[in-house]
């Protein structure tokens, strides 16, 4: 019954290497704060004063493991969050890269949602996409990938139900267009859910860098936003060395508010704007 | 000449104006004295020879009046003239005694002398001759005197004559002496004024040139100088020397560019220290700079920088400068403590001179020797200490070096304080960054708890309104339930009554009393009893659907029998409602399905359709769509309103479920249908509006499913939704494909026409006339074409022709779209297919799933040089990404969805390569390879393993001997990479195979070759095996 004395922290650590055994999900270079709170939102969710009680829990309870990964990797996302961004990307980010590949022969634009949790933000582009292009009379592939490291947070996104409340930001003539309207919940159309590919993926990893359902990188475009902020900074700089790799030339990566890019990489992207984390990889 | 340039200027003019002067002066007196000289002469001139010879000419004169005079004598007449005669003899006489003294007094020389004499003594001698003459006259003897005057008296005359004119000419002589005597002394004064003139002039000059000289050569000199500064920028001294004012100037001079040195030296050496501490400099980087800076410039022989500790009050050595530490020296100093404590302490500058201890020694390499002076100054910046600057020097530290020491120690502060406050700002900037990071990062954990919250809600809300949905469908079923019970007892009790009634009549009145009413009666009987039996029947089927226990046997039919038997039993019905059916029918196959079952079903909707329909038609129709075969009622009855779409499957349901609803039914009918129908792997599909009528559309697989049990029939339907996903390709595909050129010149049927094609995932593009139909085919190429026939200018005939003519457009397949039946005039003219108006959507899809189907049957168009490449992929979106990408390299791409499918392409067709997915469903990438390997002619087949997967080192060794020549990690590559890694397969296929097995090679690759730049993707196969 040592056990007893363990501190918050150190039964924190035990939780991080067991996750990286089972799951090869290394959540160690993550700010440790946020982390911590989340663990003890847990613990009091279980009535668990000590922490190593839980630990006790934790280790004979499997399922627990998968429960506290999506505890570790919540995120909140809705549609168009950060209206003024998605108003850049409509505006400038697309038509930019559609200009850029019109007259070539590879008529192909793939967007990289990292982190997407339950896909608000993927299918948000994906419906700016099908707007640019839906009168386009010249034939376009397009692919937007959004990966995530917590299953049961990609199996609500692949769904494709929505609160209202996930809709707040979301205009209406698009919620007309792109959603059906069931009892409880909005249905995204099947057109838009065919044009984003869910996947697994630890952006994290050293494994790859671009999401092995993309096959390669190449992207266009990469957000990978409200999420750096859990990251250390060294963890940050290797998170933007494997988005700086995925990028085209003249590719543009969209962090979230509170995110800059930071790090040796920062020289090799230009902020195109003042006003939002839009940076475009240079030359 | 050293004495000249010690005299002043104002000496030399003096100087100068001095010896005009005398030269002037002598001159004048030169100028007098000859001028004397020759008055004197002049006058000598006059008094004497002139005055001589004028006197002895008044001599003659009188003399010769004396003779005058005798001569009137004698010729008075009277006494009185004799008197008067007598008078003015004695008054010439006289005169001559004068003029003879003038003479004896002026006559120069013993000759004149004498010669006066001579002249006197005979004058004198006269005067008897002439008083006897006078007495002669007065005695009256005029003639005695005449005669003594014509005598001797002539004789006399002569004499004295010619002694006077001697006198005359002595004197004469003498003035002519006199004037050549002048003359000389003329020319000799001349002479004596032109050398002295000239003598003068040369000593004027000299001096006049060696003054001015002397003075201009100070003046050019210090001229030059400044000409050298003004030229050059470069301060230097004048050499000039001596004590005049000139030289006075120039050391002014030579004080000013001094001070003006300093002033510069100062400028420099602040410019300079602003210009070493400008940039981003770190705190220790900027303290070491500005010693080392100010060290030198000042020629210190050590120097030490102490910033001063605000919070321990304490100064630190920073920074030194060719300082030594010594156990004696402190390298920290509280405030008041030594030296630098005390201009801490004072914030006051201290100087030291003179330093003899030997303790504090300068040292270099070479020598060893007290500083003289020392000097300490506070760093100070808005009254705040910031540290203190020492700087020890040998020499003496003059008031400019002071001067700038006192100034850099300003700016040393002021970059101390900037910096200070730079770093108080980055650790600010920091902390807010981490602040606001952290706050951000809280802030989205709170929103994502928040929301979790708001999903907890929700999800209650969502679980209570399921629960009040349960209740609901509780009581709803409860409702149903009795509903039915109440319904079929309604049912069961009515004919049964009727049976009964009309039993117990035949009974009580007897049989064989009136037959015609008898069987009547038994007809009546008969026909409820069936009715009776076929609702059993109903529930029974219901029951052994419901239980599983309905039998499935296959035939192979024609639907179009089947429809038409079904027709047969229920066209009496319509008949007697006098209601209309149709029956179209397309060519379909025949179909192995439940034949009994299929006509259940049919008949049930057909009378149901004639059940619901009061007037109107009742359309039959038959179609083929894939591999279903679609049976669609269509009716113009009461339509059934949306929300009870969902609910008309379902059992014991009516739309109108009360007891006085007109229609009659158990209310089974369609659920058992639809059971029926999901038996034979079909479904029913309803489309209907309340008041316009209902379509019911009964779908039927073609070749009807073996398995006959009703849970896999379940499941199977399960999967059908589950098979989305291929469906979600093929609309992908759709997209991929070159637009649908739609012409036609009427608007709303175009629009029609467009709208049912996006519907279906195709991109459209319009024309409304032939022309521009011709140019937009010509422009996009568009995968197909429809056509309508009827357009004004021209027509779609040709439209169509054209399009035909064409080489661009021929190959294009085109669909017309036409109200007349011109079926065989179009496939004459080329059209690959045909749709009536008003446009059959399901017709249009069909046509084009045609298209379709024959250009996917197509092989793909690539010309022979290009090389095959096999996918095999289970993943769709991959596979579309990978054959995309390559066919744009010019490969030719076929797809396998997975391993079976690749296995059967590799033996149909061997491609020029492949590209394997490790991970698939059934066979997987190992057993593609495996069986690949093991057939003859593709053991050298390129193979390009491409995994999601990090291999296992099991897996890697059931790689080792397939002879892989690329393995790529999913995501670790790009577009460009990959390709490079296609590009290579092919390249590497010219080449002798390698012998070594690719585990081996990809460890040599890992540990040994470092990444060449020409193949980034080694790297990649290294990194990732």
């Amino acid at each position: 019954m040592n056990e007893k004395s363990l501190s918050l922290e150190s039964v924190l650590d035990r939780l991080l290497a067991k996750l990286r055994a089972t799951l090869d999900i290394d959540l160690c270079d993550y700010q440790r704060k946020p982390l911590l709170r989340r663990l003890e939102t847990r613990m009091a969710q279980l009535e668990f004063g000590e922490p190593s009680a839980y630990l006790e829990y934790f280790l004979s309870h499997p399922a627990e493991t998968m429960l506290l990964l999506d505890i570790f990797a919540i995120k909140f996302t809705s549609f168009f969050r950060d209206p003024f961004v998605f108003e850049k990307i409509a505006h400038v980010v697309l038509p930019a890269i559609i200009e850029q590949k019109r007259n070539s022969e590879n008529r192909e634009i793939r967007v990289w949602s990292a982190a997407c949790a339950t896909g608000e933000e993927a299918f948000s582009i994906a419906m700016l996409m099908h707007e640019a292009l839906k009168t386009d009379p010249q034939p376009w592939r397009q692919y937007v990938f959004a990966t995530d490291l917590s299953p049961s947070a990609l199996k609500t996104a692949k769904r494709g139900q929505f609160n209202r409340k996930s809709l707040e930001a979301t205009k209406l003539g698009m919620i007309d267009t792109y959603f059906t309207r069931n009892k409880n919940n909005y249905q995204i159309q099947a057109l838009i859910q065919e044009m984003v590919h869910f996947s697994e993926d630890d952006l994290t990893s050293d494994k790859r860098f671009a999401p092995a359902e993309s096959v390669f990188g190449s992207f266009d475009l990469i957000l990978c936003r409200n999420v750096l902020i859990y990251f250390t900074p060294t963890l940050q700089h290797r998170v933007f060395d494997k988005i700086h790799q995925s990028l085209n030339q003249e590719g543009y990566l969209i962090l979230g508010e509170a995110e800059t890019l930071s790090g040796p990489l920062k020289a090799k992207f230009h902020k195109i704007d003042s006003d939002s984390q839009i940076y475009q990889k240079k030359k | 000449m050293k004495w000249l340039t010690n005299l002043t200027i104002k000496a030399r003019m003096v100087l100068l104006f001095v010896l005009m002067m005398g030269v002037f002066m002598t001159f004048s007196i030169l100028i007098s004295d000859g001028i004397e000289q020759m008055s004197k002469l002049t006058l000598t001139l006059y008094e004497h020879p002139l005055r001589v010879s004028n006197a002895a000419r008044k001599t003659i004169e009188y003399e010769i009046k004396i003779q005058r005079d005798m001569r009137d004598l004698m010729l008075a007449k009277t006494e009185l003239e004799m008197q008067d005669a007598v008078q003015r003899l004695r008054e010439s006489e006289k005169i001559v005694y004068e003029t003879l003294d003038i003479v004896k007094l002026q006559i120069l020389g013993t000759e004149g002398k004498t010669l006066e004499e001579k002249t006197r003594q005979l004058f004198r001698a006269g005067l008897p001759l002439r008083n006897e003459m006078i007495e002669l006259v007065y005695k009256g003897e005029r003639d005695a005197a005449l005669l003594l005057n014509q005598g001797k008296r002539m004789e006399y005359v002569s004499r004295l004559e010619e002694k006077m004119e001697n006198l005359n000419a002595y004197a004469q002589r003498k003035a002519d002496g006199f004037i050549v005597n002048a003359e000389e002394i003329k020319k000799d004064t001349e002479t004596i004024i032109y050398l002295v003139i000239g003598g003068l002039a040369l000593i004027l000059g000299g001096a006049l040139y060696w003054i001015s000289v002397s003075i201009l050569s100070s003046l050019s000199s210090l001229k030059e100088t400044m000409a050298k500064i003004t030229t050059s920028g470069e301060l230097s001294k004048s050499e000039l020397e001596g004590k005049n004012e000139i030289a006075e100037m120039a050391q002014h001079f030579n004080a000013l560019v001094a001070r003006l040195q300093n002033q510069f030296w100062l400028r420099n050496g602040l410019n300079e220290m602003n210009r070493e501490l400008s940039g981003d400099l770190s705190y220790d980087l900027m303290l070491s700079k500005s010693m080392t800076f100010v060290a030198r410039y000042v020629k210190a022989c050590a120097g030490t920088l102490y910033s001063y500790n605000n919070e321990q009050r304490l100064c630190e050595l920073r920074s030194s400068y060719a300082y030594v530490e010594r156990k004696l020296l402190a390298n920290q100093f509280k405030l008041g403590e030594g030296l630098v404590g005390q201009v801490a302490m004072e914030k006051q500058p201290i100087l030291l001179s003179n330093i003899q201890r030997e303790d504090a020694l300068g040292s270099s390499g070479t020598i060893a020797e007290p500083p003289r002076t020392m000097y300490a100054i506070p760093l100070i910046y808005n009254q705040e200490l910031f540290g203190v600057l020492e700087i020890a020097s040998f020499e003496i530290i003059n008031e400019t070096q002071k001067e700038f020491l006192d100034s850099v120690s300003v700016i040393i502060a002021t970059s101390l304080f900037t910096a200070a406050q730079k770093q108080q700002i980055q650790e600010l900037l920091v902390a807010t960054q981490a602040a606001n990071e952290e706050m951000a990062a809280t802030n989205e954990e709170l929103t994502a708890s928040n929301e979790e919250l708001q999903a907890q809600k929700e999800e209650l809300r969502v679980q209570a309104s399921e629960l009040e949905a349960q209740r609901v469908q509780v009581q709803e079923s409860d409702r149903l339930k009795s509903e039915f019970l109440s319904n079929m007892s309604h049912e069961l009790r009515t004919p049964l009554n009727s049976v009964l009634a009309l039993s117990q009549l035949m009974m009580s009145r007897g049989t064989g009393k009136n037959p015609q009413q008898e069987g009547e009666y038994l007809k009546v009987i008969e026909r409820n009893g069936q009715q009776l039996l076929s609702l059993i029947n109903d529930i029974l089927d219901l029951s052994k659907i419901e239980a599983g226990r309905m039998d499935v046997y296959n035939t192979d039919f024609d639907p179009a029998q089947v429809t038409e038997r079904a027709l047969d039993t229920i066209r009496p019905l319509a008949d007697g409602k006098g209601l209309k059916i149709s029956f179209h029918s397309e060519d379909l196959a025949i179909v192995h399905s439940d034949e009994d079952k299929v006509h259940q079903i049919l008949l049930n909707l057909l009378s149901n359709a004639v059940k619901f329909t009061k007037r109107g038609d009742i359309r039959v129709s038959l179609s083929p769509s894939g591999s279903d075969v679609l049976f669609r009622v269509q009716d113009t009855g009461i339509g059934i309103s949306e929300k009870d779409f969902t609910h008309i499957f379902d059992e014991f349901r009516q739309v109108d479920g009360s007891t006085t609803r007109p229609h009659e039914g158990t209310g089974l009918g369609l659920a058992i249908c639809q059971k029926l129908a999901k038996l034979l792997g079909g479904d029913i599909l309803v489309d209907s509006a309340v008041g316009l009528g209902s379509t019911f559309t009964l779908r039927l697989p073609v070749q009807g499913m073996t398995d006959q049990s009703v849970e896999f029939i379940e499941k199977k339907s399960e999967m059908n939704r589950s098979m989305m996903v291929p469906q979600v390709a093929a609309k992908n595909v759709k997209r991929e494909l070159a637009p649908i050129l739609v012409i036609e010149d009427d608007k709303k049927t175009q629009t029609i026409i467009k709208n049912y094609l996006i519907e279906a995932g195709y991109r459209v593009i319009t024309a409304e006339n032939g022309k521009r139909g011709l140019e937009l085919a010509h422009q996009f190429k568009p995968f197909a074409i429809t056509l309508d026939v009827l357009m004004p200018e021209m027509d779609g005939w040709e439209t169509l022709r054209q399009l035909k003519a064409s080489e661009q457009s021929a190959a294009i397949p085109v669909i017309m779209i036409t109200v007349s039946h011109d079926q065989e005039t179009a496939k004459i003219l080329g059209a690959t297919g045909f749709v009536t108006k008003p446009v059959d959507k399901e017709g249009l899809y069909r046509q084009l799933e045609e298209v379709l189907a024959n250009i996917k049957s197509q092989p793909v168009l690539q010309t022979e040089r290009h090389h095959s490449l096999l996918v095999i992929e289970d993943n769709e979106v991959a596979s579309l990404q990978i054959s995309s990408t390559l066919t744009e390299e010019g490969y030719s791409v076929q797809v396998a969805s997975g391993g079976a499918e690749g296995l059967e392409c590799l033996k149909q067709h061997r491609p020029d390569a492949v590209i394997l997915d490790l991970m698939m469903p059934g066979v997987d990438g190992f057993q593609v390879l495996e069986e690949l390997r093991s057939i003859p002619q593709m053991v050298n087949l390129p193979v390009l393993v491409l995994t999601a997967k990090a291999l296992t080192s099991e897996e890697r060794a059931r790689l080792s001997h397939k002879n892989i020549r690329e393995l790529v990690q999913k995501g670790s590559l790009n577009r460009e990479q990959l390709v490079v890694c296609v590009n290579r397969l092919f390249q590497e296929e010219a080449l002798p195979l390698r012998a070594v097995p690719i585990a081996q090679t990809v460890g040599k690759v890992e540990k040994k070759t470092p990444p060449t730049p020409e193949s980034s993707s080694s790297a990649i196969r290294a990194v990732h095996f």
